[in-house]
């Protein structure tokens, strides 16, 4: 455990500088010739301009990166500590695929609506959000009984929800004029540009409530990675720390997805890294794996917006091109080292 | 102060797999159930930890009906070594048996849990892979380690002043090669000494008569005897329930217990088991 413990003390450490590095880095990079040490030589009209750049574009887009990073490597672990099963991400959930159809359902149909217009802008937002806490409900409804919720219910009927999503989001898609249907696949690669300090209002509260909940799990889901039997003779409450993960999970995901779009392989591959380094120990594996997150997603927006400038990549294509290959480099060591 | 089955019923998958069960397991004594397999020993197991809801009938801690009390307050009273030892993926030895403190690990700080956790470690003779993760374990080391694991869970809950709990064991040197078998079992006559009880499925007729203070018989999912070894195996049991030879049953110099010879359940003409 010390050793466990030290090496913990030393990834928390390198990871809290390659943080404040990465965000740093976002900062003073971009389209614009904004650099982060014009900072402190305002002068005139150049001086607004700088402070314009990096107080309202790449702050909160930054910061939104930081959050969505942290909130799907949180909510991944989760998966993967409640499953069992090193390769579930919130996707299985049925909360991104539900996000997906309310959000494409609104783009698509949704226009003319009174209460959508009342809403404005945080339509889209608002329905992924309610999408998602519905998608989750249903599917922790179904898998429920007596009381017991059957955690391979709960997987499958996860599969199968994503599926029949993914299909009513393509007759959805199917019916969509060519405005909707660019919106709607910008969407789905997911992108940080339309990042804002209201955004991350709206956000914060939901992951707050994801953050204290991934506190409370974290000794808990150690037990439960020994079967849900053990953990319950050690004196876990089992069916309380599921709800409870589920609704770490919704509060995580769901209205991340639903600001910034579907972005893949975070919530899969960032816990991963993190147990290659110091072990499965939840206590230190969630922390560790938002801050990767964190940083990561970072990154990756920051390459988004400078590979193509002055155009923009979909953060969502950044990170399953280099999370695909880590993700196949993973399996194959999962593969020799026998634990997957 | 016990923990009771009174008047267990026990149905699934539409078969009743025990009946009638009344047994009081007390502080104290190590009762050792045996029974043919597919007895229903596990299941009445199960039922004591609270891990199965009975169809019928109560199980009761100190008076109170276990279906009451809370996860967390009951693990402080009883604690459980399943068949199934997990291979616990990555954790290594003693951050797995440190796990045992579960809800009450706030109770000592992380240096006595360590410290708890090394002496577990120690006990089952496992110090030497104190280090090691739980995949690299054999099957026997593997279930050692929840043996730490468990013993922890007690430990830590007597650290308030709670009288040692329940110590239930399904199977516990199924792994074993005959030295840890009594070692394991030595633990668990410790634990009784000191004030716990427990009470062990057991294949092992020769091992549950040696150590048990009490020995239950399960067949067709009821008891079929109980009492002290010496007046429950007898000949007729081994023959009637375990489908044995007659004479193979003995009597200990020392200490009067019986056990069985294996040789005398084997045909001495084709050099073969005797089929029950």
């Amino acid at each position: 455990m010390t050793g466990a413990m030290s090496r913990a003390t030393w990834l928390f450490a390198l990871l809290g500088v390659l943080l404040i590095l990465t965000m740093l880095l976002a900062l003073d990079t971009g389209a614009t010739t904004v650099r982060l040490r014009d900072l402190w030589h305002p002068a005139g009209a150049g001086g607004e301009m700088t402070q314009l750049v990096l107080r309202d574009i790449r702050g909160p887009r930054i910061v939104m990166a930081c959050l969505t990073g942290a909130a799907l490597a949180v909510a991944g672990t989760i998966m993967q500590g409640l499953f069992r099963n090193p390769l579930a991400d919130p996707g299985l959930a049925g909360v991104s695929s539900a996000a997906a159809l309310a959000t494409a359902c609104i783009i698509v149909l949704g226009g003319s609506g009174a209460w959508v217009s009342w809403l404005g802008r945080w339509a889209i937002p608002c329905a992924g959000i309610a999408g998602s806490f519905t998608g989750m409900g249903l599917l922790y409804l179904f898998a429920t009984r007596g009381g017991v919720t059957s955690m391979t219910a709960m997987l499958l009927a996860g599969v199968a929800f994503g599926a029949f999503s993914g299909a009513l989001t393509g007759v959805l898609i199917f019916r969509a004029n060519d405005a909707a249907l660019r919106d709607l696949t910008f969407w789905t690669m997911g992108s940080f540009s339309g990042a804002t300090w209201r955004g991350i209002g709206l956000l914060v509260p939901f992951l707050l409530v994801a953050g204290g909940l991934a506190a409370y799990l974290a000794a808990p889901l150690n037990a439960m990675l020994l079967n849900e039997h053990n953990a319950h003779l050690m004196g876990y409450p089992v069916e309380r720390i599921k709800s409870l993960s589920m609704l770490a999970v919704a509060c995580a995901t769901g209205p991340t997805v639903s600001l910034v779009g579907a972005i893949g392989f975070v919530g899969v591959v960032v816990p991963h890294l993190v147990r290659l380094v110091v072990g499965p120990d939840h206590r230190i594996v969630l922390p560790a794996s938002a801050m990767l997150g964190a940083i990561l997603l970072t990154g990756a927006d920051t390459m988004a917006r400078t590979l193509a400038s002055p155009a923009e990549v979909p953060v969502g294509i950044v990170t399953a091109l280099l999370g695909t290959p880590a993700f196949v480099w993973l399996l194959a060591r999962s593969h020799r080292t026998g634990i997957a | 102060m016990t923990l009771e089955l009174r008047d267990i019923i026990w149905r699934q998958g539409g078969r009743e797999i025990l009946h009638d069960i009344t047994l009081p397991f007390a502080r104290g004594n190590v009762t050792a159930i045996i029974g043919p397999n597919g007895a229903g020993k596990s299941s009445l197991l199960r039922l004591a930890s609270g891990l199965s809801t009975p169809t019928g009938g109560r199980v009761m801690l100190d008076g109170r009906s276990i279906a009451t009390l809370p996860a967390r307050k009951l693990a402080r009273h009883r604690a459980m070594l399943t068949q199934e030892s997990e291979a616990a993926g990555q954790f290594l030895v003693r951050q797995m048996v440190m796990m045992g403190a579960g809800m009450a690990a706030h109770r000592l700080d992380i240096v006595q849990q360590g410290l708890l956790a090394d002496a577990l470690v120690r006990r089952v003779g496992l110090e030497d892979f104190a280090n090691r993760q739980m995949m690299t374990l054999s099957g026997g080391e593997r279930q050692r380690a929840h043996l730490a694991r468990v013993l922890m869970q007690l430990e830590v809950a007597m650290t308030d002043g709670t009288l040692p709990g329940f110590l239930l064991l399904d199977e516990p040197i199924s792994a074993q090669d005959p030295a840890h078998q009594a070692l394991v079992l030595q633990l668990a006559c410790q634990h009784a000494r000191r004030g716990g009880g427990v009470a062990i499925v057991l294949h092992d007729l020769n091992w549950a008569a040696a150590c048990a203070d009490w020995l239950v018989v399960v067949h067709r999912g009821t008891i079929h005897a109980q009492g002290p070894p010496e007046t429950v195996l007898t000949q007729d049991l081994a023959c009637d329930i375990f489908g044995l030879r007659q004479g193979c049953v003995h009597r200990h110099e020392k200490t009067a217990r019986p056990f069985i010879l294996p040789h005398d359940n084997i045909d001495e003409e084709t050099d073969r088991c005797t089929s029950p």
